[in-house]
């Protein structure tokens, strides 16, 4: 079915407005809700606001729902129910011709899905760029910068397999934020490192949100969230269970004496 | 688009085919062998539908006179046949002729039935040969009115022979046709096949193309390229062995001076064939990959 062109520019501008002139929010969830199959949910009745310039740090077990969180968000999971806008994209009514307009304005690393494996890490952080038909300038100037916040220039001509898997992630932040996003996702960016690696990675998220970008990271690390004392979100069974503005990873409330 | 991007997608497709080196042997065999077999029936097909359609004008429509009609009558009838449309040739064959012949076969056979006739009973005859095997029908027609051609006495058209020269005509024509459709659904399918291989071994790549924000035309677009390379690659090698062949074959026909091989049409052009081959094989290869990533492509 193909809708009138007058009402997809009609929702494109209205687009425009919700996201320039009514200032909203970065994301906006209200009782959202994911359900694979009738007994199970994946995410239940979640409601969320993050506003622009925040660092939220999602946490809770394994199969907690925190990844099916990030999916809704650049709407790889798009059987929900409830309402969700992200940077006044409305993610449920959202036509799939317009799926890479939204994952253009941000910058994701995925958990399963890392580099293209035929590439350099150079190709790899310029396809960002190519893929919204950049020009040969553009390219040659925004990737070395974004290679360089991450401290991986030295190895741009090298391939992912010739890389250790701290590198790779490095690369992947890296194609994330060529395009300069206004919201940055990341889950699971420590997976698998070790804790200096790990507080690498942390402080690039940090210089990442200090330039005003929206981070969003989903992680298991007890260790960055504890050191970075960011906003926490923690999930059980598809619930949020916990809001807390300076978090640590860990229930307690009382500090714990070091 | 901007010239860049055209520019990285056409590079891409390269890269693509060269570093898949055994994927894209693969898929250019497949394209050369089914196309071989297309194109190499199809050729045969056609050759032998040529000179099928070639043989019917030897049959001829026997036109008998009236014992009485003069020398003169029949030779004016014969150059008002000659001058009637479709008409190839006319050839006299003179009661005289005819009566030697017999009388020549009855001694050879000593059966002597021409013994005792007096004189020559036998009438004239005009042997006409058609341009058009169809044509055959309604000049027999034609000729049968008595009023319009009052020395006729009868018209003998070759019925059998070429009722069933016509019908074998129309049957390897219409086989033909059938064979070659049947073909072609049969080799798009085996190289669709082969190139949903090599869409499906890159799978993991159209994903995270798809989570950058890639839209379908410019992750589609390499790969179309692709399958047009393997089509045309693997067609033109195609072409080249049933052209090769199809040769060698002549060749061969020629070595034994029949009257068919004398008789043999003209060759397919060999540049309409090559380029009826490649459209052909470049059809087949991009709307490959074209269904072959729909399927990827659907889950955004
Ligand atoms: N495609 C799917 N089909 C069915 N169930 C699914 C699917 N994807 C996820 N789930 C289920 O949804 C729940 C939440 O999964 P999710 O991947 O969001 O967890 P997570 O919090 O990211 O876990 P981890 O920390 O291990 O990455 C899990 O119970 C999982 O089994
Ligand atoms: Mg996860």
């Amino acid at each position: 079915m193909i809708e009138p062109h007058w009402i997809r520019i009609f929702r494109i501008v209205k687009q425009l407005a919700d996201r320039r002139l009514l200032n909203l929010r970065m994301i906006d969830l209200k009782d959202l809700s994911v359900v694979y199959s009738e007994n199970r949910s994946a995410l239940s009745h979640v409601t969320l606001h993050v506003e622009k310039g925040e660092f939220v740090f999602l946490v809770g077990p394994t199969g907690a729902g925190k990844s099916t969180m990030l999916k809704v968000l650049y709407r790889e999971e798009c059987d929900i129910q409830g309402m969700v806008k992200v940077m006044g994209f409305d993610i449920p009514s959202m036509h799939p011709r317009d799926v890479p307009k939204l994952r253009r304005s941000m910058g994701v690393v995925f958990q399963d899905f890392g580099l293209l494996p035929n590439k350099t890490v150079f190709e790899n952080v310029a396809f960002a760029l190519r893929v919204i038909g950049a020009g040969r300038r553009e390219i040659r100037s925004k990737t070395p910068e974004a290679l360089d916040m991450v401290g991986m220039t030295h190895r741009c001509d090298a391939f992912p397999n010739q890389l250790s898997w701290g590198e790779q992630q490095r690369v992947a932040i890296a194609r994330a934020l060529v395009n300069r996003p206004s919201l940055f996702i990341a889950d699971e960016p420590t997976g698998n490192l070790d804790p200096d690696t790990s507080m690498g990675i942390a402080s690039i998220l940090e210089d990442i949100n200090s330039t005003g970008t929206t981070v969003i990271v989903a992680t298991h690390d007890k260790h960055i969230v504890d050191a970075l004392r960011k906003r926490v979100v923690a999930f059980n069974h598809g619930c949020i269970v916990r809001d807390d503005p300076n978090g640590r990873y860990d229930i307690e409330e009382k500090p714990q004496v070091s | 688009m901007r010239f860049a991007t055209l520019a990285f997608l056409f590079d891409e497709a390269y890269k693509n085919i060269k570093r898949n080196g055994l994927m894209s042997i693969a898929a250019i065999t497949t394209v050369t062998i089914t196309m071989a077999i297309l194109g190499g029936v199809d050729y045969s097909l056609y050759r032998v539908y040529q000179v099928a359609s070639t043989l019917p004008s030897k049959f001829e429509i026997q036109v008998f006179l009236k014992t009485n009609a003069t020398r003169k009558q029949t030779l004016a009838l014969q150059n008002t046949i000659q001058g009637m449309p479709g008409v190839k040739t006319v050839s006299l064959f003179t009661k005289e002729a005819a009566w030697a012949e017999m009388q020549q076969e009855d001694k050879e056979r000593r059966t002597f039935l021409t013994a005792d006739v007096p004189g020559n009973p036998l009438p004239d005859r005009l042997d006409i040969k058609m341009k058009r095997p169809q044509d055959i029908h309604p000049m027999c027609l034609t000729l049968r009115n008595s009023a319009r051609f009052p020395w006729i006495d009868t018209v003998k058209e070759d019925n059998e022979t070429l009722n069933r020269m016509m019908a074998t005509t129309r049957l390897i024509a219409n086989l033909g046709i059938v064979i070659g459709l049947f073909l072609l659904v049969a080799s798009a399918f085996v190289i669709q096949n082969t190139i949903r291989l090599t869409v499906y071994a890159r799978r993991r790549e159209i994903r995270i193309m798809q989570l950058v924000g890639a839209t379908s035309r410019f992750i589609r677009f390499p790969l179309i390229l692709e399958g047009f390379f393997y089509g045309c690659l693997g067609s033109l090698l195609a072409s080249g062995i049933v052209l090769f062949a199809a040769e060698q074959f002549s060749n061969y026909v020629r070595a034994f001076q029949t009257p068919i091989s004398e008789q043999l049409p003209q060759e397919i052009n060999p540049f309409v064939f090559v380029l009826g081959m490649m459209v052909v094989g470049m059809l087949i290869g991009s709307f490959g990959v074209f269904l072959s990533i729909r399927r990827f492509l659907k889950r955004v």
